[in-house]
C-alpha cells in the first residue's frame, strides 16, 4: 500500500520534522570552512572568489534576519515590503556569486565529487539560500566559544 | 514560557548581534552585545550552537522557491 501525505500536511510537518531531526545532533548542518579553505589552498584567484561567496552569503542571512525583523514588527508594510525586495535582490546576488564560485573551481579542475559534497548545486535557488544561512551560522558558532 | 512570537522575535535579536559580530570580525564584541546576548540565551534556555541551530530552522523555513 502507497500512502502519500497531502501537499498542505506536508508543509506543515515539515518545520516539525527538520526541528525534532535537528535536536539529535546540533552541528550536522554546518558547513566546514577548513574544507572550504582546502578548496582553493594555493589558488589566488579561487581564494579571492570564496571571500566573495562568505561575503554575499552574510549579505544574504542579514537581508532575511532584516525582512523577517520588519515583517514581526510592522506586518506588512512599506519597510516591510522593502526589505522583501532586498531580500530577493540579495538571493539572486548570492546563487549568482556561488555561480561563479562553480564555474572557477571547474576551470581549475575540481571535480564534482570534490565540490558537491560542500557546495549546493548553483543552479537551485533555494539551495543557494540554505547554503547561505548554514555557512554564515557556522561561521556565528566560532564568536563564543 | 514564551510564545511563539516572543520566541521569534529573541532568535531575530540573537542573529542581529551574532551577524554584527561577523562583518566586524576583528573588533572585540562590546560588553553590552555580549550580556544581552547572555539574557537571550537564558530566556531561551539555549547555549550558543543551540541558538544557531534555531536561528537556522526558522530562517531556512522562510526561503522562497
Amino acid at each position: 500500500m502507497h500512502f502519500e501525505l497531502p501537499e498542505s500536511s506536508r508543509e506543515e510537518l515539515t518545520p516539525f520534522i527538520q526541528k525534532e531531526l535537528g535536536k539529535a545532533s546540533v552541528d550536522t548542518w554546518m558547513v566546514s570552512l577548513e574544507k572550504l579553505e582546502a578548496l582553493v589552498e594555493g589558488d589566488e584567484g579561487l581564494q579571492e572568489l570564496l571571500e566573495d561567496v562568505l561575503d554575499q552569503c552574510l549579505r544574504y542571512t542579514k537581508s532575511v534576519v532584516e525582512d523577517l525583523d520588519a515583517k514581526a514588527r510592522e506586518g506588512f508594510g512599506e519597510e516591510a515590503e522593502e526589505k522583501g525586495k532586498m531580500r530577493t535582490r540579495t538571493h539572486e546576488a548570492t546563487q549568482d556569486t556561488i555561480r561563479a564560485f562553480v564555474r572557477n573551481l571547474v576551470k581549475a579542475g575540481k571535480t564534482p565529487d570534490q565540490m558537491y559534497p560542500l557546495l549546493p548545486n548553483p543552479e537551485s535557488r533555494p539551495a543557494c539560500g540554505y547554503f547561505a544561512l548554514k555557512l554564515t551560522l557556522t561561521r556565528g558558532a566560532q564568536i563564543i566559544k | 514560557m514564551l510564545d511563539e512570537g516572543d520566541r521569534r522575535k529573541l532568535l531575530l535579536e540573537y542573529a542581529s548581534f551574532v551577524l554584527k559580530q561577523i562583518q566586524g570580525e576583528d573588533r572585540k564584541m562590546a560588553e553590552g552585545d555580549l550580556m544581552r546576548m547572555q539574557e537571550i540565551r537564558e530566556e531561551a534556555g539555549l547555549d550558543h550552537l543551540a541558538m544557531l541551530q534555531e536561528i537556522k530552522i526558522f530562517t531556512s523555513g522562510t526561503v522562497s522557491r
